[in-house]
C-alpha cells in the first residue's frame, strides 16, 4: 500500500497513514516549561517535557502512548485536546490546527474531543451530584434543551456505562473507584465525541475492576466508533487495548509500531528493556530479564544526542553526537535509533 | 524435596477487628501462615483484603485494633508470642528483628532530616554504637543497597532523591540491624517498571546475602512470580488459597484466584475480552454467613456455599484452598 504524503511534509520521522483516514496529526510538537531558579531574575532554564513529537492517529484506532514517569506522556495528552498549549508545532484535528482556533471555535471543537483522567477521586466535583456533573456537559454543548430531556439523557448515559439510573441523585463520595471511573466515562461520552484521550484510566483500580473498565472502554469504542489516544505505563493493558503503540522516553518518541509487532519484536533498545522489565505471572518467563541500570535523566538537562543513551546497553560514541530521528524502519514501524546494525 | 528450613515466624489463628460504637469490622479472620528461615512468602490480594493489616498486626502497629491469636517468633532465645510482648519489648523487636518497608518512600522518610542522620538514628536506637560508628553503618548500608557515592549521599535530603533512590534508602534503613524478617508492603507499587525491576533484583540479592526471610505484600501476580516461593491469596480478610508459587500460578483452584488471574491483561497474548469479577468485596462490618466470595462467584450454589463458611482444605503438600466445591475445580487428581 502506498501512503499519500501531504505537500510540504517528508516521510521521515513517523508512520504516514492515508491522509483521509487521519483524525489527529501531531507535527513537531514541543512543550517547554520555564523553571524559576533560586535567583529572582527570570532564568533561561526549561523543562523539556515534550520534544519534537510527530505521529498521526487514524480514525477509529486506539493509539497508545506508553512511557514511565517523566516521559512527557501526560503533557502530550493534554496538548492533544488543548488543555495545554504547545510551545511549538501543530496539532491538526480533522485537518485544522487547534492553535488557530479562537475561544468559540475551540469550544465547538471540544464537543468532539474529551478526556478521562487517572484518578476518579479527584476528577469529579465532590459538590455536584452525578446527574448534575453529567448534565452540565449536555447543557454547555447545547445537546439537550429541557430539564426532562437532560435527565432522560443522563439516565441513558449511566445505563450505557453500567450504572443504575437512580445513581444520578447521589454524590461522587458514595461510589467506589471503579464506579467513579464509570461516571467519569459517562461524562466524557455525554457529548458524543469522536475523539477520546484516556490518561491512565485504570491505573488506580484493582485488577478485577480494571478488567471491567477496560471491557467497558472496548465496548464504547466499538459502539461509538471512537478514536482514542490511550496513555498508560502498563504494557499489558496496552497490548490488550491498543492498535498502535508509541513509546516515549524523556519527552521524545523512541518507537512507533503496530501493537503485535511491538510486543513480539520491539526494535528500539528502550522498548526492549521496558518489555523485559515487566513482571509477568508466568514463572518460566520471569527468570530471564534485562535490568536497566540508572534512572531517567533530568528533563532540564537531557543528555546530548540520544536521550536514552545514558542507560542504553548498546550506546556507542556516535549516540552522543546526534539526536536520532524517528525513522521508518519498515512499512509500519519507526524507531529513533542510529544503531541499524542491531536490527540485523 | 522436603523443605527442612526451620520456621521463623508463625501466625496462628490471627484475627484483627476494629470496633466503633457498636459496629465491629472483622478485617482479618483466623489467618494461619508460617514463614521459614530464608523464605519469601507473598500475601496477595486486592484493596480491602486485609493483607496490609495482617503485616501491621505483626509489627504491633495497630493501636486501636483488637488482635486475637498468636504470632510465634522462633528466634535465638526460643519461641515467643509477639502479641504478648510489652510495648517496650516490641520496640526493640521492631526494627531489630523485623524490618519493614512501605509503598511510599517519600512519606516514610522524614523530609526535614538528612538521610544519613535518619539511618544513623535507626542504628543508634538498636545498637550500642557511637555517633561516628553509626555514621559509618549508615554509609555501609547505603553501599549495600547500591547507592553510588554513599558518603556524599549521607548529607542529602529525601526530596533531592528520586522515588527509586528513596526506596533504596528505606531498604538500607530497615536493614541496619540485619533483621531476620523483612516485611515489604507493596515496596515497588509506586515505582516505574524499570526501577521496579532494579528494586526486586536488589531485594533478591540482599535476601541471599543476608539470609533473611521476607513477607512480601502485593496486589501484583507478576511481582509475586518474580520474588516469592509461596503465596497466600487473601480475600475479605481470609486466606482463600495458599501454596507454592508455581502451584498457585499454574494450577489455581479457588474460583477467586482463577478469576483474578484471568482478569490480568497478558503481555504475551491478546485476548478479545478480559474476564472481570462482577460486584464488590463484602463490607467487613456485615460479612455473609457462608463463603465470603459467594456473592461474586459464578460457581456458588445455594446452601453449600451460602449457609456455612468453607474450611481451608489441604489438597497436597502445602496447597490449600477455602472452597466447598474444590474437588470439582482441581484439575489434577488428588489422593
Amino acid at each position: 500500500m502506498l501512503y499519500a504524503v501531504p505537500a510540504g511534509l517528508s516521510l521521515r520521522g513517523w508512520n504516514m497513514p492515508d491522509q483521509f483516514n487521519v483524525l489527529l496529526e501531531v507535527r513537531n510538537v514541543r512543550k517547554f516549561f520555564g523553571v524559576r531558579g533560586k535567583s529572582v531574575l527570570p532564568t533561561a532554564k526549561y523543562v523539556q517535557a515534550v520534544n519534537e513529537v510527530n505521529f498521526s492517529v487514524r480514525r477509529g484506532e486506539v493509539f497508545s502512548v506508553v512511557g514511565e514517569s517523566g516521559s512527557g506522556k501526560t503533557t502530550l495528552g493534554q496538548m492533544l485536546i488543548r488543555l495545554l498549549d504547545p510551545s511549538d508545532g501543530e496539532i491538526m484535528f480533522d485537518g485544522v490546527d487547534l492553535m488557530t482556533l479562537d475561544d468559540q471555535q475551540m469550544r465547538r471543537a471540544r464537543k468532539r474531543m474529551q478526556i478521562i483522567f487517572q484518578d476518579p477521586y479527584s476528577s469529579l466535583n465532590p459538590y455536584m451530584t452525578v446527574g448534575d456533573a453529567i448534565g452540565e456537559v449536555l447543557e454547555v454543548h447545547g445537546i439537550t434543551k429541557t430539564t426532562a430531556e437532560r435527565d432522560q439523557r443522563v439516565d441513558d448515559l449511566l445505563e450505557t456505562v453500567g450504572l443504575r439510573s437512580a445513581t444520578s441523585v447521589r454524590y461522587p463520595h458514595e461510589f467506589s473507584g471503579g464506579q467513579r471511573q464509570r461516571i467519569a466515562i459517562a461524562r466524557a461520552i455525554a457529548a458524543n465525541p469522536e475523539f477520546l484521550v484516556a490518561d491512565e484510566p485504570v491505573s488506580a483500580l484493582d485488577v478485577s475492576v480494571q478488567a471491567q473498565i477496560l471491557n467497558l472502554i472496548s465496548d464504547l469504542r466499538a459502539s461509538m466508533g471512537l478514536t482514542m489516544v490511550f496513555i498508560s505505563h502498563d504494557l499489558a493493558v496496552v497490548r490488550h487495548i491498543a492498535d498502535r503503540v508509541a513509546v516515549m522516553y524523556l519527552g521524545r518518541i523512541m518507537e512507533i509500531a503496530d501493537v503485535d509487532e511491538f510486543f513480539d519484536r520491539p526494535l528500539h533498545p528502550y522498548s526492549q528493556a521496558l518489555l523485559s522489565a515487566v513482571p509477568t505471572p508466568d514463572i518460566r518467563r520471569s527468570k530471564q530479564r534485562q535490568v536497566l541500570s540508572g534512572e531517567i535523566a533530568s528533563p532540564m538537562s537531557p543528555p546530548s544526542g540520544c536521550v536514552f543513551r545514558t542507560r542504553c546497553p548498546h550506546a556507542i560514541e556516535a549516540c552522543a553526537g546526534v539526536v536520532p530521528p524517528l525513522e521508518l524502519k519498515s512499512a509500519t514501524r519507526s524507531s529513533a535509533c542510529i544503531r541499524d546494525d542491531l536490527l540485523k | 524435596m522436603t523443605d527442612t528450613r526451620p520456621v521463623l515466624a508463625e501466625l496462628q489463628d490471627v484475627s484483627v477487628s476494629f470496633t466503633k460504637g457498636n459496629v465491629t469490622a472483622h478485617v482479618v479472620d483466623s489467618i494461619n501462615l508460617s514463614i521459614k528461615e530464608g523464605e519469601t512468602v507473598a500475601l496477595i490480594g486486592e484493596s480491602g483484603s486485609g493483607k496490609s493489616v495482617t503485616s501491621l498486626a505483626i509489627m504491633h502497629l495497630l493501636p486501636r485494633a483488637k488482635i486475637d491469636g498468636k504470632i510465634m517468633w522462633h528466634g535465638k532465645e526460643g519461641a515467643r508470642n509477639l502479641l504478648a510482648l510489652s510495648t517496650r519489648e516490641m520496640r526493640s523487636f521492631r526494627g531489630g528483628s523485623i524490618g519493614m518497608i512501605f509503598q511510599e518512600p517519600m512519606t516514610s522518610l522524614n523530609p526535614l532530616f538528612k538521610i544519613g542522620d535518619q539511618i544513623a538514628e535507626a542504628a543508634r536506637l538498636h545498637r550500642p554504637v557511637s555517633r561516628q560508628e553509626a555514621r559509618q553503618i549508615a554509609e555501609d548500608s547505603l553501599r549495600l543497597v547500591g547507592i553510588p557515592e554513599p558518603r556524599g549521599r549521607l548529607n542529602t535530603y529525601p526530596f533531592e532523591m528520586s522515588g527509586g533512590m528513596r526506596q533504596r534508602v528505606m531498604i538500607a534503613m530497615s536493614l541496619v540491624c540485619r533483621p531476620a524478617l523483612l516485611i515489604a508492603d507493596e515496596p515497588t507499587t509506586a515505582l516505574d517498571v524499570t526501577i521496579q525491576a532494579q528494586i526486586l533484583e536488589l531485594l533478591r540479592r540482599l535476601q541471599e546475602e543476608l539470609g533473611m526471610s521476607m513477607l512480601f505484600i502485593t496486589h501484583d501476580f507478576g511481582v509475586v512470580a518474580e520474588i516469592a516461593e509461596r503465596i497466600a491469596v487473601m480475600y475479605a480478610g481470609q486466606i482463600v488459597e495458599q501454596g507454592a508459587t508455581q502451584q498457585i500460578l499454574e494450577n489455581p483452584v479457588h474460583p477467586y484466584t482463577r478469576a483474578l488471574l484471568n482478569a490480568i491483561p497478558r503481555l504475551d497474548k491478546r485476548s478479545a475480552r478480559l474476564a472481570s469479577i462482577e460486584g464488590v468485596v463484602p463490607d467487613p462490618r456485615a460479612l455473609p454467613p457462608g463463603c465470603r466470595f459467594a456473592t461474586r462467584c459464578q460457581f456458588a450454589v445455594p446452601d453449600l456455599c451460602t449457609s456455612q463458611p468453607p474450611p481451608l482444605s489441604e489438597l497436597q503438600d502445602g496447597h490449600a484452598v477455602r472452597c466447598a466445591r474444590w474437588p470439582e475445580f482441581a484439575r489434577v487428581e488428588y489422593a
